[in-house]
């Protein structure tokens, strides 16, 4: 065993996790070279220490925190079972909403009982009829002046 | 004594699942310092490290029907709980970690940590001192020596907690034990 093979097995030696064979032969090697045996006992005493070191401690709000977190979970998960994933509230407001669309889509779809389409088409008719009786005007005040004789005539 | 104490952390966690909120408590109760020892080596700061615990035990409250009953329950959050260190990690954009311990040796925000020391640790290294040596050795090899030497995990949970063949898993807690005891030998000196 030469020294590199040595230092590789200082933890196996330790932890007693090797073959017969290996550890006499380690166990050899430690006889033959004994200022190496201060190198295992430095590693054994380090280990000792992490072993026996206090471990540290969680903050003493650290279970409330936790506690609280868990109850916004607890209490989104109900929010989120409500109807159809929505909470009741919002499924109310959504049902509110869908219902004044579909009711504006319909009363825009159909403009013969509209009122806006109504009060356009008397406009229209309105305008129709002032139109013609213009024209008419129009075409009297012409004949009278191009020829008076014509107007005679017809009255 | 309550009967919980007698489940073992699969018996715990499969009780949990069944809907027993306080085999969840009794698994937060056993691992919530366990984890803080754990995750504290990737941060320099106990509130981060805290909030990292808190994810981790959210985690096993949201996802314990993920746990399935072939590993260990500690290799399952060890490994939620590396997984979220690292997540933080990134977040934060930290390439290294820091040393737990302030400029001038004193612990931060530990408690007890007096009266510990004394009761506790039989050697003349103080304990603020090892975690100084422990962050100088290189993280892979401080990771794996933790989770042996602290948390008295087995190679083979380690080897899946950190992902890596138990071969390799052997050889960096070796190693980094070394490095360690060369800084504590030089210390002593």
């Amino acid at each position: 065993m030469d020294y590199n093979k040595f230092e590789d097995r200082i933890s196996d030696w330790i932890e007693n996790s090797m073959d017969i064979k290996e550890r006499k032969e380690f166990e050899k090697y430690l006889a033959e070279n004994p200022e190496h045996k201060k190198k295992v006992d430095d590693v054994r005493n380090a280990m000792n220490v992490m072993q026996t070191a206090p471990s540290l401690k969680t903050s003493d709000s650290f279970d409330k925190k936790l506690q609280d977190r868990i109850n916004a979970l607890n209490d989104n998960k109900n929010v989120s079972s409500g109807i159809m994933g929505f909470s009741r509230q919002n499924f109310v407001y959504l049902t509110l909403s869908v219902f004044c669309i579909f009711m504006l889509s319909a009363y825009l779809i159909q403009p013969s009982q509209s009122n806006y389409f109504i009060a356009d088409e008397e406009s229209v008719t309105q305008e129709n009829i002032s139109e013609e009786e213009d024209t008419e005007i129009k075409d009297v005040e012409l004949l009278n002046d191009v020829n008076g004789s014509f107007v005679s005539d017809k009255d | 004594m309550n009967d919980k104490f007698k489940y073992s952390d699969e018996k715990l966690i499969l009780r949990f699942q069944e809907g027993d909120i306080n085999a969840y408590n009794e698994l937060v109760k056993r691992y919530k310092d366990r984890l803080l020892n754990f995750v504290l080596r990737y941060f320099n700061n106990v509130e981060q490290a805290e909030d990292v615990v808190q994810d981790t035990l959210i985690k096993l409250y949201t996802h314990a029907s993920y746990y399935k009953n072939v590993a260990k329950f500690s290799t399952w959050i060890f490994t939620i709980a590396k997984n979220n260190a690292l997540t933080e990690l990134r977040k934060n954009k930290r390439k290294k970690t820091d040393s737990l311990w302030t400029e001038d040796g004193q612990i931060i925000d530990i408690n007890s940590k007096e009266e510990s020391l004394d009761s506790k640790v039989q050697n003349e290294i103080a304990i603020d001192q090892l975690n100084k040596f422990l962050d100088e050795i290189p993280e892979n090899f401080r990771m794996a020596v933790v989770l042996r030497d602290f948390q008295e995990l087995s190679y083979e949970e380690i080897s899946k907690i950190l992902e890596i063949p138990i071969g390799t898993i052997k050889s960096r807690i070796n190693r980094g034990r070394i490095q360690l005891a060369e800084k504590m030998k030089h210390f002593k000196e």
